[in-house]
């Protein structure tokens, strides 16, 4: 349903042209949900904002987004708009500044099924009612006339939910929703997308840092490090059998309850910081923070080593690492 | 209507004391016009050459000029024209500044770059230099006046509403009604322009107060409001022959046009403080 196909994303940035995100391909097929994972700055959400076609003003792409035989990327803005919140919808980061302090929740969770004529004007309160119940806000009627600042931060991540899927879209895209959220809320809020995922039988695109969270709730899993896909698969081959040095890196990051504060079990860390965006190296684009790294790895781009069917690792040195 | 945030507002009102005494400045102001349009003490118009510089007295409150008029009938309907200047100017002000404004803030790119530039090249001439070249070119008179004064407060308007409209389109409810499948002209009416609301109105009061000194100053060069009609400009202008016998007809419309002018620019500081509490300087 949604195939990009060497996906480029260039940045014009005051030190010079910059490539933010490099050949990047994947398929998502309908009902299927997908993770894509890596640090700040590793292309991730602007992967997203090209599907919507929201790229900042300093940047541009090539390649192919492909949604229902249409390539997102050669349509005009007009006709863009009539995706956007109609087939594709997204949830953003920060829920705090998602909704405009100017308007009531009941009015802006309205407003993508008017704009996209899906509902009568006698039935909206119905079914915005219906939404904001769907999505767990307690006392609906109420609720329905109260300002963003009147609501938590966990209430609006659920009214900004309730916005994206009001006209039930094909795809939705979730750009880190919980990362501003505390974790309890944090479950509640994955659980729930999940949720209505399955209910309406779309596809969901989620985007975090989190390799836990990913690893919960998709069943096909990408990670990325600048601006390139160094690992994917389907989740369950991938985590069994993490292959990249990079994933392999973020995995042992993630803080189990098992582990005692003692020196030997200390989190394990990966040296160095993620290269600036215009200073990302020719070949791999790990290799500056690479244990294994060799003279083959600064010289070319490592190509696709199929690890099993399915899963897929971009390294040269897969076979000293197992 | 009164809701909980309206009453907040009108309570930190009143006990902001620029608001409050700029606010009954301004209402002053607009008191008199009103009254002087039904009812002044004396006919502001009608001379009178046996009374010429009557000193102030119960019967001619501020005294006559040099014609016999009653300086205190003449200033109150003086004021019916300082408020059209003002109000005539700063609409054509907003309403081509913050569309132009807007247009720059939404296209962005070469758009942008020239409403900007346009607006950089008015800025370069004083305003009131550029007022009376454009008075001087399309002719005298109130109504040219009104419009060479508003048209040089369009950049003053273009610019503020780009900046703040700038600020508001990186916002991320911005970002969010995009994603939603809201067009770029949507978004400006339905979320850009409400939200700057606040500030182009506190800008509106300053420069109503600018339009009145701008105006007071055409008419003192004889390129404003032509007589017979009572204007506070030419009122000084006429008094500054008399000035060594009759000092005072200077000193009326002067105060005049200086409470009107005070009174705005304190209702503008006022309001500035009350619509952002933030940007509310320490006292």
């Amino acid at each position: 349903m949604l195939d990009i196909k060497n996906l480029n994303i260039n940045l014009n940035t005051v030190y010079g042209d910059a490539t933010a995100v490099r050949n990047l391909s994947f398929k998502l097929e309908k009902g299927k949900t997908l993770g894509i994972v890596g640090e700040s700055g590793c292309g991730k959400s602007l992967t997203a904002l090209a599907v919507m076609g929201l790229l900042p003003e300093n940047s541009w792409s090539t390649g192919e987004i492909i949604f229902n035989n249409k390539n997102l990327l050669s349509l005009n803005e007009d006709k863009l708009c009539k995706i956007r919140g109609n087939s594709i919808g997204m949830i953003f980061q920060e829920p705090m500044t998602s909704l405009n302090p100017l308007h009531t929740i009941g009015k802006q969770i309205a407003e993508p099924m008017i704009l996209h004529g899906k509902v009568t004007r006698s039935m909206i309160k119905k079914e915005v009612l219906n939404l904001l119940d769907m999505v767990g806000i307690p006392d609906p009627l109420k609720r329905i006339s109260s300002f963003p600042h009147e609501l938590s931060g966990g209430q609006r991540q659920r009214v900004m939910i309730a916005m994206a899927l009001s006209c039930k879209p094909e795809i939705l895209i979730a750009d880190e929703p919980t990362t501003a959220l505390d974790v309890t809320i944090q479950k509640q809020i994955l659980d729930l997308i999940k949720d209505l995922i399955d209910e309406f039988g779309m596809s969901m695109i989620l985007i975090s840092h989190d390799l836990g969270v990913i690893a919960n709730n998709v069943q096909e899993i990408i990670v990325m490090y600048g601006g390139v896909c160094v690992e994917k698969g389907y989740t369950k081959k991938l985590i069994n059998n993490i292959s990249h040095p990079y994933s392999q890196g973020l995995f042992s990051a993630i803080p189990t309850l098992e582990m005692q504060e003692d020196s030997e079990q200390r989190l394990k860390t990966i040296p160095g910081s993620v290269p600036e965006i215009t200073e990302i190296p020719k070949g791999c684009t790990f290799q500056g923070r690479c244990e294994y790294v060799s003279d083959i790895c600064v010289k070319n781009s490592p190509n696709s080593v199929k690890i099993s069917e399915d899963h897929e690792a971009y390294c040269f040195n897969l076979d000293k690492l197992n | 209507m009164f809701n909980k945030k309206n009453i907040e507002f009108l309570k930190r009102a009143i006990k902001h004391r620029s608001f409050i005494v700029g606010g009954s400045m301004t209402l002053l102001l607009i008191f008199c016009a009103f009254i002087s349009l039904f009812w002044t003490p004396w006919d502001p118009i009608k001379q009178n050459l046996l009374i010429r510089h009557s000193p102030p007295s119960w019967e001619h409150l501020l005294g006559t000029d040099q014609f016999g008029r009653d300086i205190f009938s003449v200033i109150m309907a003086g004021s019916q024209n300082s408020i059209s200047v003002g109000l005539v100017s700063v609409s054509i002000g907003i309403i081509f500044g913050v569309s132009i404004g807007l247009l720059a803030s939404t296209k962005r790119g070469w758009v942008e770059e020239l409403i900007m530039r346009l607006c950089d090249f008015m800025y370069a001439f004083p305003a009131i230099l550029l007022a009376i070249m454009l008075v001087a070119t399309i002719g005298q008179g109130s109504i040219n006046a009104m419009v060479a004064i508003g048209i040089f407060s369009i950049p003053v308007f273009a610019r503020l509403t780009r900046g703040a409209a700038n600020a508001i389109w990186a916002r991320e409810y911005i970002l969010a009604s995009r994603s939603a499948g809201k067009g770029l002209f949507r978004i400006t009416i339905e979320h850009v322009l409400p939200n700057i609301l606040s500030v182009i109105i506190v800008q509106a009061t300053i420069q109503f107060a600018l339009a009145i000194l701008a105006e007071a100053a055409l008419s003192f060069l004889g390129l404003g409001a032509q007589p017979p009609t009572p204007s506070w400009g030419r009122m000084l202008s006429e008094a500054r022959s008399m000035i060594y016998l009759n000092p005072w007809l200077a000193v009326y419309p002067g105060i005049a046009i200086a409470i009107s002018v005070l009174g705005l620019n304190l209702l503008g500081d006022g309001l500035r403080d009350l619509v952002d509490p933030r940007l509310a300087r320490k006292r």
